[in-house]
């Protein structure tokens, strides 16, 4: 008992605040909201509840394991595991009583609690590298879940404003609920590919092979782990570079891919999001033109992808970001700027251009994707919204990145901080949006999910680090 | 009884091979110094006894436990001081030994209390505003605090000032006497070493290339100079010479083992005056490392 006592106070110095702030904060977004069980209520606590939680758990199991001696402690690790399911639990609970109720149906239930209790596995394999061996188990509930979640919310489509999918023909909804399947497998791909590599250390894990690697002739299959013929790999580099994607002469590209990079996991996402979106436009357009589609209901699911490729995304370049600290000695000196200071700001605006950039792009996917099945300016002003809210974030997540990355050492309080704010910039969206878009709640999502992207990437950074110098010892 | 059975244990990193069949048992009661340079993979062993790393191949016993599955029994038995302080900084000095001693049922409070105070630990202070000496004064006592019959060390006086570094080797001495207590410990500190330790293994580029009780080390190596009048052949029929340093009158060797009845057969054939001379470990690591 008295482990857990020990782990409880040491829980309480972490975390505490944000256990207290968290009910409290999901009390005024639902109390805002006129209809229970409604998407912006459903999104809130499938969305931001475990999202939290597992980010809080994340924290928590990192500060047993940046302790080598009471990693090494007897029952430490097991008694920490307990403890964080138990407190996720009681949180559940808390903030389900506190809302006045359970969620309305099955589908809802399934979402939260598998939501839940991924996020937690994967702070459990991120935090604990003793996980390892559990870790194929967790990637499959990943894909599971991934997959489960996105073939019910599409085709069983039966949350709130999602019923206008049930309008759509039988083939119609089979096909975007197998789209979407696939988007997801080619997701939990990428991040398997990413984060949850074997825990054994070896060079790839090393900052500089993981630059040598991406250094390497990578399209666009290689990235997602398959083979691919070489025009394909052609044809993307060139549409990448039509589109302005990549552009060889900044120092951030020239630091990460020596300037001629080839396709990278970024492109995945962006062509994967685009089929899947186009594919959805199409299949939509003979309901739209009976009249049975409702446009809004349409343009929160098209939304949701954006905001799940705009997580993804902000995640990956602040990762590259990241990666390219260890160089960046190395690389100033080769770059001949009169200072570090210099250099690690020219390196920040060419971050700061590549993401706008993406965003850009996408806003234009967005708006035509808006008209076409809006059919109405209504549409465009749901996207500005989004693309708007997505781009407050960045200088926040770019601010982060830049202070973090460099020197990055376990902090609660910057941790602390950076959950107060993140929600700060979730109530202020919301009230905002509120008095302006009725699904306002939706775009709170990126904030939330390039949150736990930035924590993760955070941990993820320390413990490249920690790799970097056990092999220099 | 071995506390510490490694056989045929390879480790490597990527393409790196660190560690390459490393044998090496440490008995119940007996405190191992663990030398080599940098890089020669001293940490790497340490984290491998302490199930931290897995080995590519081979076996490790700790305490007749493979060590990549310790057991909470055999973890309550284990004390271990990284090389380098990564602790939970934000925590006071007091709530920090309160928390490590929650995890253990023989925690033993009076003289971790009393280690506190004789060591300058102002149990207020933040673990991160301690200097590095004071961090690892505090990991020391973290180590020790539930009395293991295991002390796995990395370099843990390497922060300390001399004063300091006595009074550890003096509590692991008083440690390893009352309880039977092994140490494993690596540092770079061979005169500490030479206080305390009764076993030494020497790491060389992923082997162990030395091993045994420090006395049989220094005896079992030795430097022996030959000098002669008339010039000295470049080939001498003595095994066991290893670094021969030759001048035309003067011929200068590390020799294990050398059989004295050769050197003095040695002596009267080439008309030659040979000297041994004893060597300390500084010596003999230094040797061993050209």
């Amino acid at each position: 008992m008295s482990a857990y006592i020990a782990i409880l106070k040491r829980d309480m110095r972490l975390n505490g605040f944000a256990y207290l702030l968290l009910p409290f904060f999901i009390m005024i977004v639902l109390s805002t909201e006129r209809q229970s069980g409604s998407l912006y209520a459903n999104m809130t606590t499938i969305v931001l509840l475990p999202a939290v939680l597992g980010w809080l758990q994340a924290i928590s199991l990192k500060a047993m394991t940046a302790d080598s001696i009471s990693l090494l402690s007897p029952n430490g690790r097991n008694a920490q595991l307990n403890y964080s399911i138990l407190i996720s639990i009681t949180l559940l609970l808390v903030t389900h009583l506190l809302i006045g109720g359970a969620p309305d149906n099955a589908l809802n239930v399934w979402l939260i609690l598998s939501l839940s209790s991924v996020v937690m596995l994967i702070s459990v394999c991120t935090a604990v590298p003793e996980c390892s061996g559990w870790a194929r188990l967790f990637q499959l509930l990943v894909l599971i879940w991934l997959s489960s979640d996105l073939m019910g919310l599409v085709y069983l489509a039966d949350i709130s404003e999602l019923r206008s999918l049930m309008a759509l023909p039988e083939l119609a909804r089979i096909s975007i609920a197998c789209m979407a399947t696939i988007w997801s497998v080619l997701m939990f791909q990428l991040f398997r590919r990413t984060y949850l590599a074997s825990r054994e250390l070896n060079e790839s894990r090393l900052p500089h092979s993981w630059l040598s690697r991406t250094n390497e002739k990578v399209n666009l299959w290689q990235s997602i782990g398959f083979a691919s013929p070489h025009w394909l790999s052609a044809l993307v580099q060139n549409w990448q570079r039509r589109c302005y994607l990549i552009s060889p002469g900044n120092p951030l590209e020239q630091g990460l891919y020596n300037g001629h990079r080839s396709t990278n996991a970024m492109t995945v996402i962006l062509i994967c999001s685009s089929l899947v979106l186009l594919v959805m436009t199409l299949l939509s357009i003979p309901a739209r033109a009976q009249g049975e589609l409702n446009p809004e209901g349409w343009l929160i699911i098209v939304g949701m992808f954006f905001t799940l490729t705009a997580f993804i995304l902000s995640f990956n370049l602040i990762l590259e970001f990241i990666s390219l600290q260890p160089t960046v000695a190395k690389l100033w000196l080769l770059d001949k700027s009169p200072d570090r200071k210099t250099y690690m700001a020219r390196i920040g605006r060419s971050f700061c251009f590549r993401m706008l950039r993406f965003y850009v792009f996408f806003a234009l996917v967005f708006i035509f994707v808006g008209i076409a099945v809006a059919g109405s300016f209504d549409g465009i002003r749901v996207y500005f919204m989004i693309i708007g809210f997505s781009a407050m974030i960045l200088p926040f997540q770019i601010a982060m990145a830049l202070y973090c990355a460099p020197r990055f050492k376990y902090r609660p309080l910057l941790i602390n901080t950076l959950l107060l704010i993140t929600v700060s910039i979730y109530v202020g969206a919301l009230l905002l949006t509120k008095v302006i878009v009725p699904a306002g709640g939706l775009i709170a999502a990126p904030a939330i999910l390039g949150s736990i992207g930035f924590a993760m990437a955070a941990l993820q950074y320390d413990r490249w680090c920690n790799t970097a110098l056990e092999v220099t010892d | 009884m071995n506390l510490i059975e490694m056989e045929n244990v390879s480790k490597s990193y990527g393409k790196q091979n660190v560690l390459d069949n490393i044998s090496l048992n440490l008995p119940q009661g007996h405190v191992m110094g663990l030398l080599g340079q940098n890089g020669a993979g001293k940490t790497t062993l340490l984290k491998l006894c302490l199930g931290l790393l897995k080995a590519d191949s081979g076996n490790i016993q700790v305490m007749d436990a493979p060590a990549w599955e310790l057991t909470p029994a055999i973890k309550e038995q284990l004390g271990y001081v990284a090389q380098k302080s990564d602790t939970l900084h934000w925590m006071g000095v007091r709530q920090l030994l309160d928390y490590t001693g929650a995890f253990y049922r023989k925690w033993d409070n009076t003289k971790v209390t009393a280690l506190m105070h004789r060591w300058q630990l102002d149990p207020k202070s933040k673990v991160s505003d301690l200097s590095e000496g004071q961090k690892q004064r505090l990991a020391i006592i973290q180590a020790i605090g539930h009395n293991p019959k295991l002390l796995i060390l990395d370099e843990p006086v390497a922060s300390l000032d001399p004063v300091l570094r006595r009074e550890f080797i003096r509590e692991l001495i008083d440690i390893n006497i009352e309880n039977n207590t092994s140490v494993l410990f690596s540092t770079h500190i061979l005169s500490d070493l030479e206080r305390v330790a009764s076993d030494i293994a020497i790491l060389r580029q992923g082997h162990i290339c030395c091993q045994g009780s420090l006395d049989d080390i220094k005896e079992r190596y030795v430097r022996l100079h030959l000098r002669s009048n008339s010039p000295l052949p470049r080939e001498l029929p003595v095994q066991g010479l290893l670094h021969v340093e030759y001048s035309a009158h003067h011929l200068r060797a590390l020799a294990e083992n050398p059989d004295m009845e050769v050197i003095s057969a040695l002596e009267k054939q080439l008309n030659a005056t040979a000297h041994i001379e004893p060597l300390g470990l500084d010596d003999i690591f230094l040797e061993l490392h050209k």
